[in-house]
C-alpha cells in the first residue's frame, strides 16, 4: 500500500517542475500530504473552487481533512480525465478494477465531500452494480450495516416479501 | 478497517439505480432501511426517476362483457419496443390472483380496477360495482372500495376514470353516465352527462354538477372502445359537444354542422369545477369520424381524421390555452396502413418527437411511425392483446393504503341519487349470474 501511494506521489512531484507551476493549488490530505494540481483540476471539485472564490483566489493551499492520500490520487486522475473530456467506457471499467469494495465507498463519500457530479454519479453506478441482486447479507457487509430486527421480525418481513427473494446470485467472496 | 458508512441521502441515490423489486428486497436489510425504502420522500424520488421509463399495459380481449382475467395484462417499457419494433413483445405477466376485471385507469404506479357482477336475489336483479387499487409492481393491492349497485344490469351503462386530487394527493373514480333531461319549459328532453365522485378513502358516491356538456363518449356512435375519459395531471377531459345536438347513427358525424361545436370539457379533480378547453383554430372541418383526446408527452393532444385522407394529431403545449395548441402530425392514411382504417389512437411519442406508437382499432395492432423517413413498421406481441385499449404505466414504490387503515369500504352507502331502483341494503341471498359473450352486449 505505502509503495502505491509513493509512486503515485513521483508522478505527481513532476507536475511539480512544470513552469505553470506558480498558479497551481496545493491540496493537503487527511494525513497531510500535499498533491500540487492545476487550478483547472480544482475547478472540477466544486467545493475547492467555491474556497478559492471565496478568499479571492489568495488561499492556494486547501486542507482536506476528509480524504486521505491513498484516496486523493485516484480523484486528481478522474478529474484530469474529465477534463481532457476522455472519460470513455473503458477508462472506466479500467479505472474501476482497481479498487476493492472499501475503496470504492471511500473514494465516493469523497467525491460527495469535494462534490463532484461526474465521479458521484459513476461511483453511484459502480456500487449499485456491486450489490444489484445481491443476497441481504451481503449488502448489509457490504455497507457495514449490523442488522436490528429479531430473528421473528425478519422472517415475517422476509416471507410478505417473499417474491422479492427470486432471482438473488449466489454472494461473490468478500474482497474486504 | 472499520466501513465507512454512507449517509441516507448517498444511499438513496444508490437505492435508485436498482430494479424495483431489488428496491424492496432490501427492506431487509435493517430497521432504517426499511423505514427509509417506505418513507414517502424516497418513494417519490423513485417515481421522478421512473416516470423516466414509460411502460405500456396492454389488455387480453375482453371474453366477458368489460372484464377480463389480470393474469392476462401485460406490461413492457416502451422503450424496447422503440428500440426494435420487429422483435416480438412477449411482456412481463402479472401474477396474480385477482380474478377478471378491468383497469379503468392507471396513476403514479397504481391501478384502479373495476369490478362488476349480475346478481339476481328473489325479487330483484341488479349489477354490483366495485373498485381495488392495485400496484403491480410491488403486489400490494387495496380492500374492495366504492361498492354500489345499479338496477340497470347493462355493464357499459357507466363510463369511468380514474385520476388523482393533486392538491390533497387524494385518487378519485369519476362515473360518468347518461340520463334523460328536461329542456325548458317544452317537454323536450335531451340527453346529459351525470357525474359522481368516488374518493379511495371515503365510503360513498357524492354526485357532482353535471357535465355541462356532453361527452361524446355517452353517444356511442359507432366505437364504443375509445378511452373514457382523459386524464392529465389532476384533471379528467371529455370530448364533448352541447347537449342540444344528437348526431344519429346513420347520418354519424354528418349531423353536426361544424367544427366549433365541439370543446373540451375539463373536469378539476381538487376544486370539481369544470371548464371549458376550446379546440385548435385550424381545426375547421367537421371530421368523418369520431375525434379522439389522449395524452403524449404529458399534454392533451387530440386527433381526427381530415376528409377521411389524413390523420392529423394536435397537442396543447399549456394545459387549458387554445393558441398553444400545435399540429404534431399529418399522416395520409394510406401511408400507415394498407387498408382504410379510421380508428387510430396515438400511444406514446419519443422524447425526440420523431417515433410515434399508433394503435389501430380495426385489427387491435399497432404501428411505429417515423417522421423522418416516414416508415412504418407493424409491431408484433405473441398473444392476442388489445392495443387500442393500452394503457400508460410506471413502475412506482406508492402504497395502496391510501389512509391508515381506518376506512371501511364494504359498507359503502350509495348516495340516494346515485341510482333510481338500486337495493340499498341486502337481505336476500344473492346469486352471482354467470356473464357469457352471448348475455351483454359490450
Amino acid at each position: 500500500m505505502a509503495e502505491e501511494v509513493s509512486s503515485q506521489m513521483n508522478s505527481l512531484s513532476i507536475s511539480e517542475t512544470n513552469p505553470s507551476s506558480s498558479a497551481t493549488i496545493s491540496l493537503v490530505s487527511g494525513d497531510d500530504i500535499v498533491f500540487k494540481v492545476e487550478p483547472t483540476i480544482a475547478k472540477e471539485m466544486e467545493t475547492v473552487q467555491s474556497f478559492i472564490d471565496e478568499t479571492d483566489g489568495k488561499i492556494t493551499t486547501i486542507p482536506l481533512p476528509n480524504i486521505s492520500s491513498h484516496d486523493l490520487p485516484y480523484v486528481i486522475e478522474y478529474c484530469e480525465k474529465s477534463i481532457a473530456g476522455k472519460i470513455t467506457k473503458e477508462f472506466e471499467a479500467e479505472f474501476v478494477k482497481k479498487l476493492n469494495n472499501e475503496e470504492v465507498k471511500e473514494l465516493f463519500l469523497a467525491a460527495n465531500y469535494l462534490n463532484i457530479k461526474k465521479l458521484l454519479d459513476f461511483l453511484s453506478q459502480v456500487i449499485a452494480d456491486r450489490i444489484a441482486n445481491k443476497s441481504v447479507e451481503y449488502v448489509r457487509r457490504y455497507f457495514g450495516i449490523e442488522n436490528d430486527f429479531t430473528p421473528e421480525e425478519e422472517a415475517k418481513l422476509r416471507e410478505e416479501l417473499a417474491w422479492t427473494f427470486t432471482g438473488v446470485d449466489p454472494d461473490d467472496e468478500d474482497e474486504n | 478497517m472499520l466501513p465507512a458508512s454512507i449517509p441516507d441521502e448517498l444511499i438513496s441515490k444508490i437505492l435508485l439505480l436498482l430494479s424495483l423489486k431489488n428496491i424492496v428486497q432490501l427492506k431487509c436489510v435493517s430497521k432504517s432501511w426499511n423505514t427509509f425504502i417506505s418513507d414517502p420522500i424516497f418513494i417519490q424520488m423513485h417515481l421522478k426517476k421512473s416516470s423516466q421509463d414509460p411502460h405500456l399495459i396492454l389488455t387480453p380481449v375482453p371474453k366477458y362483457p368489460g372484464k377480463y382475467p389480470m393474469s392476462r395484462v401485460k406490461s413492457f417499457p416502451v422503450s424496447r419496443l422503440l428500440e426494435n419494433p420487429s422483435i416480438t413483445v412477449s411482456g412481463d405477466n402479472f401474477h396474480s390472483s385477482i380474478g377478471s376485471c378491468k383497469i379503468i385507469g392507471s396513476c403514479h404506479g397504481l391501478l384502479c380496477l373495476l369490478f362488476h357482477s349480475r346478481f339476481r336475489t328473489l325479487n330483484d336483479e341488479y349489477r354490483k360495482y366495485w373498485f381495488c387499487l392495485w400496484n403491480p409492481a410491488t403486489r400490494e393491492i387495496s380492500k374492495n372500495s366504492g361498492t354500489f349497485k345499479d338496477s340497470n344490469t347493462q355493464p357499459n351503462t357507466y363510463k369511468f376514470t380514474f385520476g388523482c386530487d393533486m392538491s390533497s394527493g387524494t385518487y378519485k373514480v369519476v362515473a360518468l353516465r347518461k340520463v334523460l333531461a328536461k329542456r325548458g319549459e317544452e317537454n323536450k328532453v335531451d340527453w346529459k352527462g351525470q357525474v359522481r365522485v368516488f374518493t379511495f378513502g371515503d365510503n360513498c358516491w357524492r354526485k357532482i354538477q353535471s357535465c355541462p356538456m356532453i361527452p361524446v363518449i355517452l353517444l356511442n356512435i359507432h366505437i364504443n372502445r375509445i378511452n373514457n375519459g382523459v386524464h392529465l395531471s389532476g384533471t379528467v377531459n371529455w370530448l364533448a359537444l352541447p347537449n342540444y345536438i344528437q348526431p344519429a347513427y346513420e347520418y354519424g358525424w354528418k349531423s353536426i354542422a361544424n367544427a366549433q361545436q365541439f370543446v373540451v370539457v375539463s373536469l378539476d379533480l381538487s376544486t370539481e369545477i369544470y371548464t371549458q378547453i376550446l379546440l385548435p383554430r385550424g381545426f375547421d372541418m367537421v371530421p368523418c369520424f369520431q375525434p379522439i383526446l389522449h395524452v403524449l408527452m404529458d399534454c392533451l393532444c387530440f386527433s381526427h381524421d381530415f376528409k377521411g385522407i389524413e390523420f392529423v394529431i394536435w397537442k396543447m403545449k399549456d394545459f387549458g390555452v387554445q393558441e398553444s395548441w400545435t399540429q404534431l402530425f399529418r399522416i395520409e392514411y394510406l401511408k400507415i396502413y394498407h387498408d382504410l382504417n379510421f380508428y387510430k389512437l396515438p400511444l406514446h411519442l419519443s422524447k425526440n418527437g420523431d417515433t410515434l406508437v399508433l394503435a389501430n382499432c380495426e385489427d387491435d395492432r399497432a404501428v411505429i411511425y417515423n417522421r423522418r423517413d416516414k416508415g412504418v413498421e407493424r409491431i408484433t406481441v405473441s398473444n392476442k392483446l388489445c392495443w387500442f385499449s393500452t394503457i400508460d404505466y410506471v413502475e412506482s414504490l406508492i402504497s395502496t393504503c391510501w389512509i391508515s387503515g381506518t376506512s371501511t369500504p364494504n359498507t359503502s352507502s350509495i348516495h340516494e341519487n346515485m341510482v333510481g331502483k338500486s337495493v340499498l341494503f341486502l337481505t336476500n341471498k344473492e346469486d352471482e349470474v354467470r356473464e357469457s359473450d352471448s348475455n351483454d352486449e359490450d
